[in-house]
């Protein structure tokens, strides 16, 4: 008989979070991977999307002793009970998507002409913004508080093995469907003409290409995917708090990146499992190993300077990742549509 | 009142210029955002703890920690750098923020994530000017003071000294700096030991002032000391100078007006980032910075292209 | 007629004038050559004309409109392309890749429609294509289709360039030392297909430092010095023109 606890501890812990990771990590290497952006304020988009995911699901909270409170729409779709919830976090999904990726539209119009380190320098600054301004607008996001006790779109109460499962399942979906539309979308010539600027956008556009609505494109579109991957976030954690959305955060999805090996989309997600497995391992081992107390605190520690030197060694050694990039860019996708 | 803000912001400024003046020079230099920079005066500020320990004495721990700090700066040259040379800007970024990654945290992993301390007792308020500026000598007076002294001692080594000369003309263009007989691994060398003197006296001079160290007390200022780089004028010490006072007086009196008329004055944490951004989309170039190559255009131009482009590009 | 004009154009750098007051004008189906010292700003007059820079002063009008100041996509959809002088072939694209993506106007390259497959957008991906190797049969890449453009040598990279131009179907092309460091045999096929191309209707505008290419290619000659027109002509006048042997002589 399967260990139940098992399920639910490997499903709350490594499979869901990889799954929403692959998400962001599939947005990033978009802006990165098939456009060269350097986008280092990924963290504020996901954690914008993990509070429009909870406003929508959870119902609001007044100021009191807990904290400030917080805004809660959740009870817009009173109606569909008692799929509430439910259709809370699917609204809530694609708004998340929506207002990150106008996040995303007004921090590129102007920083896109700039070259990739100061793009760079630029996202991180307005990465931090954002998640600051999420901590100062108090009556909305709760704060430093943040908005806690976020419902589950499905629960099953005792079983909370299913619980965790359903949930798990859902985001591996939306991964496989997210997957499939990236795939399709950058083995076409669009994706074709992405890779063009990442390579030499001089050259691109004295070969005519709208390089700047082009990048502005793919920045927007890995927002909006970043935004997604934050509502699915904030449902898995069952809270929504700033310190959660640090430029650490930030780091560890590039590292994903960069080991799937940037321009590579299977390869990302393959980085996603990896390393937040590597973050699930940190979280047991104290249990798996018998530490003491001194090396249990520490063991955080250990994994990040692990990612920091996997980066350096990457860089170093195998800049184009572990899984190489496929060499023809273009692919005509299986299944068509339009006149014949 | 204004003066008193005004002192504190040239404290705050006093704190980063040191900073900004390293991140400058390696970006001048070696052309890289060092992402690690904040990690190296942590690491300052930590060696200097350590070295207390022994000599009871905190101005001699903290030249110890120079010592330690600069040559972490040529470990990291040797190892990562020199072999990332013609690999664009991007290669050392995320090599920096891996660096940055492994600084901070073995700092946490040997002395543990709590707060530590030098120890120092801290005297009372002296006023100036008939109370117009009041200050805690040693958390106030001091990062002044070396940051002075220091950046004084920098500007003349960048200026007067064959070392400068030579650091200067890499900067400009590496391969005639190198026609012309500049030996520039040993300029790469000197510009990393430099940054690391740098980093480590700040590194020493934040934990004086604000009394506790931290392992990410480092990090928390790297966006800030961009930010004065950036707005100062990149490839530009007098620009590090400049952008530092800038982003520190900004933001003092942002608190200030805040206070007044009733602004949250938690965002004046925000002050530099938004100093960063706009610099940035307005004059990239910051206030004395050399033109970067390429041309930008207006943004009224690019943004009136991309609308003319969306109208015609979407399908 | 006169496919383009350049009028009293100015650009300066910092504090360098690259090309001043620059005027000089090319002829519909004609090959143009453009000759000068280094730094007497021919390449510069390119980057001017397709876009990659504006003027300071002064016009520049293709087919009777204006298109100084406007950007390179559309003044490219207006008919020019240019080459670059050192080859920037798009390194992790196959040879194949670099010439599609550079075919103007393609309805794929939105990201709706490329999202939606639909099977319009493929099916003028397939006639790109087949477009696109017939060119190459005809520039000596097609066994090289598929090979990633960085294997190239450097003569086989000039010859994408020429490729990636000539399928975006301009009625002017902007050569930029066409068949520099290119070995003779292959710079004769190049110099021939662009005179059956003259033929067949396309202007050629062409910057060469190779005199022989220039006097025997060329219906005219624009020589230019300190970002200056010096001098225009025929070949044979231009030759012999004090104030160009001067200008590669002298200053």
């Amino acid at each position: 008989m399967v260990d139940l606890s098992l399920v639910t501890d490997l499903s709350r812990a490594w499979i869901a979070p990889a799954f929403i990771f692959a998400i962001v990590a599939l947005g990033l290497n978009l802006q990165w991977g098939h456009t060269g952006l350097f986008n280092a304020g990924v963290a504020g988009f996901f954690g914008i999307g993990a509070y429009i995911g909870a406003i929508f699901t959870t119902p609001a909270i007044g100021p009191g002793p807990g904290g400030p409170g917080h805004l809660g729409l959740v009870s817009l779709f009173a109606i569909f009970t008692p799929y509430t919830v439910l259709v809370g976090f699917l609204v809530g999904g694609i708004a998340a998507m929506v207002v990150s990726g106008l996040v995303g539209l007004l921090i590129a119009i102007p920083t896109l002409r700039l070259r990739a380190d100061y793009l760079a320098i630029a996202t991180l600054a307005l990465g931090a913004i954002a998640v600051e301004s999420i901590r100062n607008s108090d009556p909305v996001t709760g704060g430093v508080y943040g908005i806690l006790r976020i419902p589950r779109p499905w629960e099953f109460g005792q079983d909370v093995w299913r619980t965790e499962l359903a949930f798990a399942i859902t985001a591996g979906v939306i991964v496989l469907l997210v997957f499939f539309l990236i795939q399709r979308a950058t083995r076409a010539p669009w994706g074709r003409a992405l890779k063009a600027i990442r390579e030499d956008e001089d050259a691109a556009l004295a070969l005519g290409k709208n390089t700047y609505f082009l990048k502005l494109q793919a920045f927007v579109i890995g927002a909006a995917l970043m935004g997604g991957a934050g509502a699915l976030f904030a449902s898995l954690l069952r809270v929504a708090v700033p310190d959660s959305f640090t430029p650490a955060l930030t780091f560890s999805i590039w590292t994903m990146v960069i080991v799937g090996g940037s321009g590579n989309n299977k390869g990302v997600i393959v980085g996603a499992f990896a390393l937040t497995f590597l973050e699930y391992f940190t979280l047991r081992a104290k249990d798996w190993f018998n530490l003491s107390s001194f090396w249990d605190i520490r063991i955080f520690y250990l994994r990040l300077i692990a990612i920091g030197l996997l980066l350096i060694a990457l860089i170093l050694f195998r800049p184009a990742g572990l899984v190489p990039e496929p060499r023809k860019v273009t692919k005509k996708p299986w299944i068509l549509f339009g006149r014949r | 009142m204004v003066v008193q803000f005004l002192f504190n912001g040239l404290v705050q400024a006093s704190i980063v210029i040191l900073g900004a003046i390293g991140i400058n020079l390696l970006y001048g230099v070696k052309k890289f955002a060092n992402f690690a920079h904040g990690d190296m005066m942590t690491l300052g500020a930590y060696f200097t703890f350590v070295f207390l320990g022994g000599t009871r004495d905190l101005l001699t721990a903290a030249i110890w920690a120079v010592f330690v700090v600069a040559l972490a700066g040529v470990v990291q040259e040797v190892l990562i750098y020199a072999r990332l040379e013609n690999r664009g800007p991007v290669a050392p970024l995320v090599a920096s923020i891996g660096v940055s990654l492994v600084m901070q945290n073995s700092l946490t992993t040997y002395f543990g994530p709590a707060f530590l301390s030098y120890g120092i007792r801290y005297p009372d308020n002296w006023v100036f000017f008939g109370g117009a500026i009041s200050n805690t000598p040693i958390r106030d007076l001091v990062p002044m003071a070396v940051a002075a002294s220091a950046t004084t001692a920098t500007v003349v080594l960048l200026k007067y000294t064959k070392l400068g000369k030579a650091m200067r003309a890499t900067a400009d263009n590496r391969d005639l700096a190198r026609v012309s007989g500049v030996n520039t691994r040993v300029v790469y060398w000197m510009t990393w030991i430099l940054a690391g003197v740098l980093a480590s006296l700040s590194g020493s001079v934040l934990g004086v002032s604000v009394g506790t160290l931290a392992p990410s007390m480092g990090a928390t200022l790297l966006l800030t000391m961009f930010a004065a780089v950036i707005v100062g004028g990149i490839g530009s010490t007098t620009g590090a100078i400049l952008g530092s006072l800038v982003v520190g007086l900004s933001q003092s009196l942002f608190f200030l007006v805040s206070l007044v008329s009733g602004l949250d004055p938690r965002w004046q944490i925000a002050v530099p980032f938004a100093l960063l951004v706009a610099t940035l989309l307005v004059k990239p170039t910051g206030l004395v910075g050399r033109p970067i190559g390429g041309e930008i255009r207006p943004l009224r131009t690019e943004i009136a292209e991309m609308l003319k482009g969306i109208r015609r590009g979407l399908f | 007629m006169l496919l383009l004009e350049v009028d009293g154009v100015s650009k300066s750098f910092g504090g360098i004038r690259a090309v001043d007051k620059c005027t000089l004008a090319v002829e519909a189906g004609s090959i143009v050559g453009l000759i000068g010292p280094n730094g007497a700003g021919k390449t510069t007059l390119f980057n001017l004309v397709i876009g990659t820079y504006a003027p300071d002063v002064g016009r520049i009008v293709f087919r009777d409109e204006r298109i100084d100041g406007l950007p390179p996509y559309e003044i490219v959809e207006r008919g020019l392309a240019k080459t670059f002088q050192i080859p920037r072939e798009f390194r992790s694209l196959t040879v194949l890749e670099n010439v599609m993506v550079s075919a103007r106007g393609e309805p794929g390259e939105s990201p709706v429609l490329s999202l939606l497959g639909l099977r319009r957008v493929w099916r003028r991906e397939e006639e790109l294509e087949r477009q696109s190797r017939d060119l190459l049969a005809l520039i000596g890449l097609s066994e090289l289709a598929d090979e990633p453009s960085r294997n190239l040598s450097g003569g086989q990279k000039k010859l994408l360039e020429l490729a990636r131009v000539l399928v975006m179907d301009p009625s002017l092309i902007l050569l930029d030392e066409p068949v520099a460091g290119v070995n003779p045999t292959l710079s004769l096929k190049i110099l021939s297909l662009i005179e059956d191309l003259r033929k067949s209707g396309k202007t050629f505008f062409l910057i060469e430092h190779d005199m022989n290419v220039v006097f025997n290619r060329c219906d005219r000659v624009i020589v230019m010095h300190q970002g200056r027109v010096i001098a225009e002509g025929k070949p044979a006048e231009v030759r012999a023109h004090p104030a160009v042997l001067e200008s590669y002589l002298g200053g």
